[in-house]
């Protein structure tokens, strides 16, 4: 038998994380200059299938302050509930406008902000059945962050959240109601529906992180 | 407050993440305040965890990335050539193509070519200091560059420590096949004095785990243009179970 290694440890990335790996359109999920892997030249200009959306908020540290210089990277199923990954038994169908991961950081008040489609729901892909509600999986990276902190955003009214077995692990509902994200108006210049989360790093109002 | 941020200090790495670093570090100002609390969630792997993003940048870099100078016939930067080759694996030792690697480093003086780097050391107008590379068949890359040099780091005030040097090292970001084998980390190494005092090396308790971060001189990797070599792989974790196989 073949004794697992164990992975190399985690560690921060520290302050210096490049500009160039924060490229513009690594927010824009929909955005082209990061390629999607699958699309060709017919779909070019075409919006991605499924509902538009903004997803925003600031991150706050355990004294209140604003996270400066924090990295959140965001991979999420598209408004089908598809992977884009080969993993995924419906990946030929995916939308081949939609990238479903990207990256942002946050500016010096702690603000981000991500350009997005809606997820559908998605297949759990350990259970058939136990479908997942829409969900974003979120990681935050940065200097002070020994290891990624690493949870799930979840959609305001989605009867698929009462019985999701990860969003009920936890237990208290004001503590559940910390990953569920608010409405706050519309994009002025795209009519995107804005969802906001501020995740709280430490303290009374703190985030729930998922281990491992 | 100043007692509950001592307590965050004083908390423990959770169980099961055996040779990772502690996440709040006395001495580390930053940690300590934006460590969370509150228990962990427990993790139930769902395809959002067990699939990863297939492909972050376009087009695809090259296996071997040079940092040490802006062009392919360009000056090089100034210090120590090093050449600095591995694998990425799985837990069982299995290559892992296609695994995207970041990487940054600080030029020969210690200072990263970065706005919110402080130090008054000089910057090199010839190095590239951060490049991206791909994994091969073999699990393989190849990074030629200048050795990092040490820096001071600055004392930020009250719980943050006032003599902490960080030893040369090199940073790495890795996409594995998974969301949930994604890697951040730092290569070190080996012999620098500075090694045995760095309050993020040494929040590795077990010795042997400290050591994987700790890249391997090679002298048969070392060529007569004038470049040391260094060996150093990567283990990437998370759960080996794929999503909508079959369970036993």
């Amino acid at each position: 038998m073949i004794r697992p290694r164990l992975p190399t440890p985690q560690h921060t990335t520290g302050p210096f994380f490049p500009a160039e790996f924060l490229e513009s359109w690594e927010s824009d999920l929909t955005a082209e200059p990061g390629g999607c892997g699958g699309g060709s030249d017919s779909d070019a200009g075409r919006a991605p299938r499924g509902e538009l959306m903004v997803l925003a908020g600031r991150v706050v540290d355990g004294v209140g302050e604003p996270a400066v210089n924090l990295i959140l990277e965001l991979w999420q199923a598209d408004s089908s509930g598809i992977f884009n990954h080969p993993g995924d038994p419906r990946y030929q169908e995916r939308d081949p406008r939609f990238r479903g991961w990207g990256r942002a950081a946050t500016e010096s008040q702690g603000r981000y902000r991500f350009v997005t489609v809606k997820p559908g729901p998605a297949p759990s892909g350990v259970d058939p059945g136990w479908v997942r509600p829409p969900h974003l999986a979120v990681m935050l990276l940065g200097s002070g962050l020994m290891r990624p902190l690493i949870t799930q955003l979840f959609f305001p009214g989605e009867p698929l959240n009462v019985t999701d077995r990860q969003l009920q692990e936890i237990v208290r509902p004001e503590r559940r109601a910390r990953l569920v994200l608010r409405r706050a108006g519309t994009d002025a210049q795209t009519g995107a529906q804005i969802y906001e989360m501020d995740f709280v790093l430490q303290g009374k109002a703190e985030t729930p992180f998922l281990a491992g | 407050m100043k007692r509950s941020r001592q307590t965050a200090a004083r908390r423990p790495t959770p169980a099961g993440e055996a040779g990772q670093p502690a996440r709040a570090i006395p001495g580390y100002l930053r940690s300590l305040r934006r460590t969370p609390r509150n228990e962990f969630v427990r993790r139930l792997w769902t395809a959002a965890d067990l699939l990863g993003p297939a492909r972050v940048v376009d087009p695809a870099p090259p296996r071997a990335c040079d940092l040490s100078r802006l062009r392919p016939a360009a000056p090089r930067a100034m210090g120590q050539l090093i050449r600095v080759t591995g694998r990425v694996l799985d837990q069982a030792g299995r290559p892992l193509r296609g695994v995207l690697l970041e990487l940054w480093q600080a030029n020969a003086a210690g200072k990263y070519l970065h706005p919110n780097d402080p130090s008054p050391v000089p910057t090199d107008p010839h190095f590239a200091g951060r490049g991206r590379m791909l994994t091969g068949a073999d699990g393989g890359f190849e990074l030629l560059t200048i050795k990092p040099g040490g820096y001071a780091v600055p004392y930020e005030g009250e719980h943050s420590a006032s003599d902490w040097w960080r030893p040369p090292h090199i940073h790495f970001s890795l996409f594995g096949p998974a969301f949930a084998s994604r890697l951040v980390t730092q290569m070190y190494f080996p012999g620098e004095p500075l090694n045995r005092y760095d309050l993020l090396l040494n929040s590795i308790l077990d010795h042997a785990a400290r050591r994987r971060l700790i890249a391997r001189f090679a002298r048969t990797a070392s060529t007569p243009d004038g470049v040391l070599g260094f060996r150093h792989d990567f283990v990437l974790g998370g759960p080996s179970q794929t999503p909508w196989e079959e369970r036993p």
